[in-house]
This record gives C-alpha cells, structure tokens and sequence, in this order.
C-alpha cells in the first residue's frame, strides 16, 4: 500500500517535471526558434578546435548569434576596414541587450564619425587567454583586419606561470552538465538568481567557496610570474599582429571595483572568487593594477596605442553588469573610448585622406583642426590632460546618447 | 513585503506557517497578531499608530455598546458611542487620504472665483490600507450596535481580526461578524482546506504575475502617450481591464489561500465579473465585500430602494459616489462611481423595456445573454477608463479618441494582451458553465490532466512573469 502511494508520487514528481521541461522547450521553440528536441545551451555555441576552441559558424543560443566565419556578430561586410576585437567574455558580451556589446557600439561609433566604413568583428572567446596567438593568426588571415583591439582578462591568468604564447594548443571541450540537455536548469538558475535576495546569494556563495576551498592551497596574491606570463603573451600577440601590417589596441582591464575595494563590494567580489577560488578577494584587485601596469608598460615599450579603460570607465552598477562585464552603458563607454585611438590611428596612417569627418562644434568654434598635429597619444593614458581628441569624444557622446 | 516578493514567500510565509502548525489555539492567535505586526511594520512601524488607535477605540465602543445594551439603557445614549466610533474613523480616514484633496480643490475654486482662502496643505503620508482597515473595524462596531454581533471580550483577538495580514493591506473587508468566531473558536485545517488554499494560491499568483504584470506595461504606455489615438486608447483600455481584475483578484485569491491553509476563511470577493449581463449584476459580481459594505452599511441605511423612484436613484448616487472616492481621493475616482451610479439608475429604469423587447424579437437566449455580456463589458470597460485616467485632460483627450476607435490601433498589441487572457477567459468558461470554482475538484478530468494543467501555470508564473509590480489596490 505504502509503494503504491510512493510511486504515485514520484509518477506525479515525474510529471510536473516533465510538463516542465516541455514548456521550457515549447516557450525556446517559439520565442528563439530553438530546436524542440535537440540540444539547446550556450555551449552550443563553441566546439573544440585545434586552436582551442572556435565559434561554431551560425550556431545561436538565446541573444547570442555567430556569423558564418564563427564570430559574434553580423556577416563582415566587404571593401570595409576591419577591427577584430579580441578578448574573453567582457568582450564577447554577457549581460549587454543584444548588438549592444562593445565591439557592436564601437563599431557603431567608428561608421558614424569617420568617412570611412568599417566592420568591428567579434572573435572574442569566453575563458580564453589572449596567449592563443594561434587562434587570432587564423582570424587575422581569414578578415585580413587591420586593427585588433586586445582586451585581456587578468583573471585568466590566474594558477599559470608560464606565457600561453608558443605552447602547443590542444582542443578545449566546452564543459558538460546536465543543462545542456535539460533546459529547466538553464532556466531555474537564471531565475534564483532573480529571485533570491542578495543577502542569501552571498550566504550561498560563501558555503559554496567554503567547501571549494577546503584542502586547496590558496594564495594571498599572485606570484610575479604570473604577470610575467601576461605580459609576454602581450608582446607575442603585438608581434604576431604587427607581423601581419596590423595594429594592436591595447586596452587595460576595467572592472567594477574600480581602484578600489568598499565594504559593500564583499558580495560581488566573493561571486567574482567563485570563479577562482585559489586567489585570496584581497588578491584581486592587485591582481588587476599589476596586470594594468604591465599592459601599459607593453603598450609604451612598443609604441602602440592605448586605451586606459582601467581608469576611464567609472566604477560601479551603472557600467558592469557584474564584477568584470559590461551592462549597455560600460559596453557604450567602452566603445566611445576605444574609437578615438583607432580613428587617430588610422588619420595619420592615411594623413593625406583623413577618416575623421570635420567636426564643428555648435557655437561653430572647433572643426577638425586637431588633426593637424598627432592627436594620437602612443603606450599613453587616453584621458590625460592632453588628452587626444575631445571634440571627438564629445561628437561620440552624442552619437551614443541618440 | 508583497505577497509576490521573494522575503514574503521564501522568508516570511513559510516560517510563519511553520511556527503556526505547531503552536495551540491561543498561542497561534498571539503568534498571528505578531506575524501581522511585523508584516504591516515592513512598510513603516508607524503605520501601526493609527491602526492601534482605530482598534483600541472600537474595541472599547463596543464594549460599552454590549454594557448599555445590557443595562437597557436609551437608545440615544447607544447612539453617541456609535457616533464617535464613526466620526473616529471616518475622520481618521478622512484626515489621511481626503484633507489634501479637499483643501486642494477648495483653494482652487476659491481662486478661480477671485477668492484666496489661505487654506494650507500637509505633507501627509497615507497609513498604508487604512480605507480598508476602516470599514473592517466600522463594521464592528455597527454590527454590535445594531444588535446583530456581541461585543468579543479579548481585545487581541478583535485586534488579530483587523490585523490579519492576508487581508489586511488590500481586503478582502472582512466584516467582524465573519471572521471574528474563526479566531475566537479553534480552527481545523483539512487536506481539503489546504489543497483548496494552495490552489487558490497558485492561481492568484498566475494572474497577477503571469497576466497583469505582463499587461502593466502595455497599459502604462498607452496611457502615458500624450496624443493618444483611438487604436491607443482601446488597447490601453482593453489591456487595464484585465491588468486590474487580474491584479485585484489575483490578490484576493493569494490571501484567500493563505487564509485557508492556515484553517480560516474569507470571504468571496470576485465571482466572474466581466460575465455580468447588467450593472447591478456586475456590483454582485465585483469587489463584493466592498459592494456588500456600501449596501449594508450606507446604502440601506439612506433609505435604500424604499420610498420612490427619486429616493432610490439618489441613494444609489450617493452610494456609488463614495464608494468612488473610497479608492482614492482623485476627481476620475468621483467620476467613475458617479459613472456607475448612472449605469445603475440606467438599468432599473430601463430593464423592464428591454425584457419586452428580447420576448418581442424572440432573441435566443444564449444569445440575448450574450449580447448583454458584451454590452455591459463595454461598459465596464469604459469605466475603466475613467478609473486608469491621471488627469482629466487625459480622460477627455482619451474619450474623444474613441470616436475613431480603430485609429493608429497596433493589432499585434491587441493579440499579444488577447493570448496573455486566454488562458484566464477558458479558466473562465470552465468556471461559469461547471459553477465549480476549484479547478482541482472537476470530475471528469482526469487527474493526470489537472497536474499537467497546473505544471504548465507553473511554469508561466516562475518563468513568464513579468516585471514584478506592486498590487494596483495597495494605494486605496
């Protein structure tokens, strides 16, 4: 009698779950054209390459869409000069609404204050670290791009001594779990998120740090070599970029904190460790201004240009959407800062054919006589006093805010 | 603390229902009174004042009710205890929600006539449910007067009576003489009661988050469009007519749930509006605890429909008009029970001829039936209308619009609110033709059916909801 109640309530169990699951489905199906019975996750979007890993050519989950070379973003429009945009998940985009990532809102800017077209394409990878030269040689041959906008992510770095530059690549399996096959997952985790109040999501996080860290050792902050390894991966990359007449635009690492850690950035920076349980939260920002100096050290050693996001993008929700990832607005910023060193860039290259539209400013004072001198200030802070272009940032600001 | 806030329903709920299923009668109905305190106090504890000070007093008016009834004193000597109960909380009331407006209003007409009255404005912040909390506790002491309800000896349990938190903030208004024997006498709770509850629960929820959350923003932007056309205004409209009932009901089936689980039970408060074939059809219909208040209280002690045609319309003006300017104190609020009012008046007088008429044309039934259903939903609909307004610029502009009704109209909108409520209008259907509320007790339906059926509510409540919003009722 006992089994019988048992089993019917697991049968009901099974029900409710199954209803479930198909109504997950059904609302995929109708709302992103999502196969009904196959395999469905962000994880789609990726499979192992030689390289590492690679897009997979108009694969879509979700807000998410990759163009038919394995990119995000839109197909690459001929005759256009091309920008690869190269990083982890902050430029590959997260949180942004669709085609608001920064490499769509440069690109959006760069068209709409330069005489000249161009395609900003994302090859950006999440997880990935920019070591993998071998897998930016490969874009850079198939768009023949003439700017790369590299966006590193310290974090990657985390637990690694030596430069990935160099070492052989092996293929990188998206990691597996029963979301890929079950769509309610997917679903519930984004709604607890909701859901839960903050308070109980850091209560959560800390036991589940508690027992990732139980038995590992974990360190206060990361050794040098680990800086070391960023850093030669920076030069590998400029090297291989300006190997092929390219131009690297570094960027340095914005994040949420800014330069500096609140008693109320706990939550956010214990979420951020989750990730990276090894290094202490005190580690982090460390991490961070060591791994910021070293890419403007790169930058200034090599003469190439310089974006200091690091200390443009102010600091808080209204930018990131989490500890590193930008929300519309950071995304917005990031692209209005990134376009000056391109457009400066690509003004003097071409210094008898100017990009940059003459800018007239509305009481009719300004116009594009800053371009006569080098507006573009090399392995220097963009925002400095003399700072490159302000009728450019402010032409930008606008284009932004329409 | 909202019902549909994640600290209500995975803090505050289940710890409450926790501690009540293990504590005794006395001990739940302490406990009871401290969960209401501090739900209530999530606002503002100071919320709690007026609140203290209407039940302190009422509970004492009644008290000395009892005595005089007892001791067969005058009538008239009863009279002033009653007097004071309503002046204290009709001016309690009044002050709060009603000095503002009056003055505001005052001083304009004064202006516009030349005059300048000098009469200031408070910064005043609205006890939150106090036009609730007021007839409740009204209801009481009326009651004990009239003889139809004694006087209870514990304070704290007339005090759990207003205070109760499922239907403290937005209703239903429990009159005393209903709730307070069920938290005088112990309570049994059945499986029936609390499967009962928690479907009423679920199925609150599913129109509240499901469908008038999602139709919140449709609403708010079609009535914040400052030229709206015709097609605007008829989305708008046609969308806020289920947003309201939908929240409001939504509400009312969430705290009827809870109150069932927790072995109490209120009182019915919607009963397939929009299914109402007449005026006074839809007012037996619609926030029947408050339409039941105004008749009980205030209509029939006007006169009622005793002493004329002229009486009875006045009495039903007057009726209406208050219970207008019980949801707020706003000249669209006036206008929408006036509206209603008239609709009432419209119908007595022309109900008769139009009896006549359908037996004349020989109308089938079903779709004499219909075409009433229809006509008085339209109706209802433009009232809304008049309720939704924010200015009466806004509701002028809006009502000229509906000369050319299909004008600017955005089709896909119109389709988009029509699948939100359809799983609301078959529910609906189901109800009306069965007569059984409860989904769950439907025979013929296969059991597996109904868990299907409810998983997929399930899910459009966790996953399809919209932006949570407050609960429309919450500003009366």
């Amino acid at each position: 009698m006992r089994l019988k109640i048992y089993l019917r309530i697991i049968g009901c169990a099974l029900l409710v779950v199954l209803t479930l699951e198909l109504s997950a489905r059904i609302e995929d199906y109708f709302r992103e054209d999502a196969p009904l019975l196959g395999k469905y996750s962000i994880n789609t979007l990726f499979r192992p390459a030689p390289t590492g890993r690679e897009g997979v050519p108009a694969s879509r989950f979700g807000k998410w869409k990759m163009n038919s070379l394995g990119y995000r973003g839109p197909e690459v429009v001929g005759g256009q000069v091309n920008v690869l945009a190269f990083g982890a998940s902050e430029t590959f985009g997260l949180y942004e609404s669709k085609n608001h990532e920064f490499p769509r809102m440069l690109e959006k800017i760069l068209n709409e204050t330069s005489t000249r077209r161009f395609n900003v394409i994302n090859i950006a990878l999440p997880g990935i670290r920019i070591g993998r030269v071998s897998y930016l040689e490969q874009a850079l041959e198939s768009t023949n791009a003439k700017y790369v906008v590299v966006y590193p992510s310290p974090a990657n770095y985390i637990g690694t001594e030596t430069p990935f530059c160099g070492q052989a690549s092996m293929p990188v399996e998206s990691p597996r779990g029963p979301g890929e096959w079950i769509r309610l997952f997917g679903k519930l985790d984004q709604q607890a998120k909701k859901l839960i109040p903050p308070e109980l999501q850091a209560l959560l996080r800390s036991l589940v740090l508690w027992s990732s860290t139980r038995g590992l050792q974990t360190m206060k902050r990361v050794p040098e070599e680990t800086i070391d390894s960023l850093g030669k991966d920076l030069v590998c990359i400029a090297d291989a970029v300006q190997r092929r007449g390219a131009t690297p635009v570094f960027v340095t690492h914005a994040t949420i904190f800014g330069d500096r850690i609140d008693e109320r950035d706990q939550a956010m920076l214990q979420a951020w460790r989750r990730f990276y349980p090894a290094l202490h939260e005190d580690g982090f920002l460390d991490l961070e201004k060591r791994a910021n100096e070293r890419i403007r050290s790169v930058a200034n050693q090599r003469g190439l240009p310089l974006v200091d996001a690091a200390n443009a993008i102010p600091r808080g929700p209204t930018h990131f959407a989490d500890f590193v990832h930008f929300t519309d607005k950071g995304a917005a910023t990031m692209g209005q800062i990134i376009a000056p060193a391109i457009v400066c860039d690509a003004n003097r290259v071409e210094a008898t054919r100017p990009l940059l539209k003459p800018y007239a400013a509305p009481d009719g004072s300004g116009g594009a006589t800053r371009n006569a001198e080098d507006p573009c200030p090399r392995g220097r802070i963009e925002e400095s006093a003399e700072g490159p272009n302000p009728e450019l940032l402010s032409q930008m600001t606008r284009i932004l805010r329409r | 603390m909202l019902f549909n806030s994640a600290v209500f329903l995975l803090g505050f709920l289940p710890f409450v229902l926790l501690v009540y299923y293990r504590l005794p009668h006395r001990g739940q109905n302490a406990f009871l009174v401290l969960a209401s305190c501090v739900f209530y106090a999530s606002w503002d504890w100071r919320f709690l004042l007026p609140l203290l000070f209407t039940t302190s007093l009422d509970y004492w008016v009644a008290a000395r009710l009892e005595a005089e009834l007892v001791s067969g004193k005058s009538p008239a000597s009863r009279k002033k205890y009653l007097l004071l109960s309503i002046l204290a909380n009709l001016g309690l009331l009044g002050f709060f929600k009603y000095f503002n407006f009056f003055a505001q209003s005052a001083v304009q007409l004064a202006q516009s006539l030349g005059f300048d009255i000098g009469l200031r404005t408070f910064e005043i912040v609205l006890p939150l449910a106090i036009s609730f909390y007021t007839f409740q506790a009204l209801s009481y002491t009326i009651d004990v007067y009239r003889g139809e309800l004694h006087a209870t000896k514990s304070f704290w349990d007339f005090f759990l009576a207003v205070l109760y938190f499922p239907h403290l903030i937005a209703g239903p208004i429990q009159r005393a003489s209903s709730l307070l024997p069920q938290v005088i006498n112990p309570r049994r709770i059945s499986r029936t009661q609390v499967l009962e509850g928690l479907q009423l629960i679920g199925w609150g929820f599913f129109k509240k988050v499901f469908i008038a959350d999602n139709l919140a923003p449709i609403v708010d932007a079609a009535f914040a469009n400052p030229t709206p056309s015709g097609g605007i205004t008829v989305l708008g409209v046609y969308a806020f007519t289920f947003q309201i009932y939908c929240d409001f009901s939504g509400y009312t089936d969430i705290a009827r749930g809870i109150a069932k689980i927790m072995g109490f039970d209120f009182v019915l408060n919607f009963r397939l509006p929009y299914f109402a074939t007449n005026p006074s059809d839809f007012w037996r219909r619609w926030h029947i605890s408050l339409s039941t208040w105004l008749r009980d209280y205030l209509y029939k002690p006007l006169g009622g429909n005793r002493g004329g045609e002229l009486k009875t319309n006045r009495n039903l003006i007057v009726t209406m008009v208050l219970g207008g300017l019980w949801h707020g104190a706003a000249w669209n609020f006036i206008i929408w029970g006036f509206y209603h009012g008239i609709l009432l008046i419209v119908h007595r007088t022309a109900e008769p001829t139009l009896q006549r008429l359908a037996e004349r044309l020989a109308i089938a039934p079903w779709l004499w039936w219909l075409i009433r259903v229809a006509v008085m939903f339209s109706l209802t609909c433009y009232g809304w209308l008049l309720f939704r307004a924010t200015s009466l610029e806004q509701l002028v502009a809006m009502t000229i619009s509906l000369n050319h009704p299909l004008m600017g109209i955005d089709w896909r909108a119109m389709a988009e609110v029509t699948l939100l409520i359809a799983p609301l209008i078959l529910v609906q259907i189901i109800q009306a033709r069965t007569q059984e509320m409860f989904f769950m007790k439907l025979v013929g339906v296969p059991v597996f059916a109904k868990i299907i059926a409810c998983s997929f509510m399930l899910y459009l409540i966790v996953f399809m909801g919209g932006q949570p919003q407050s609960f429309v009722y919450f500003q009366f």
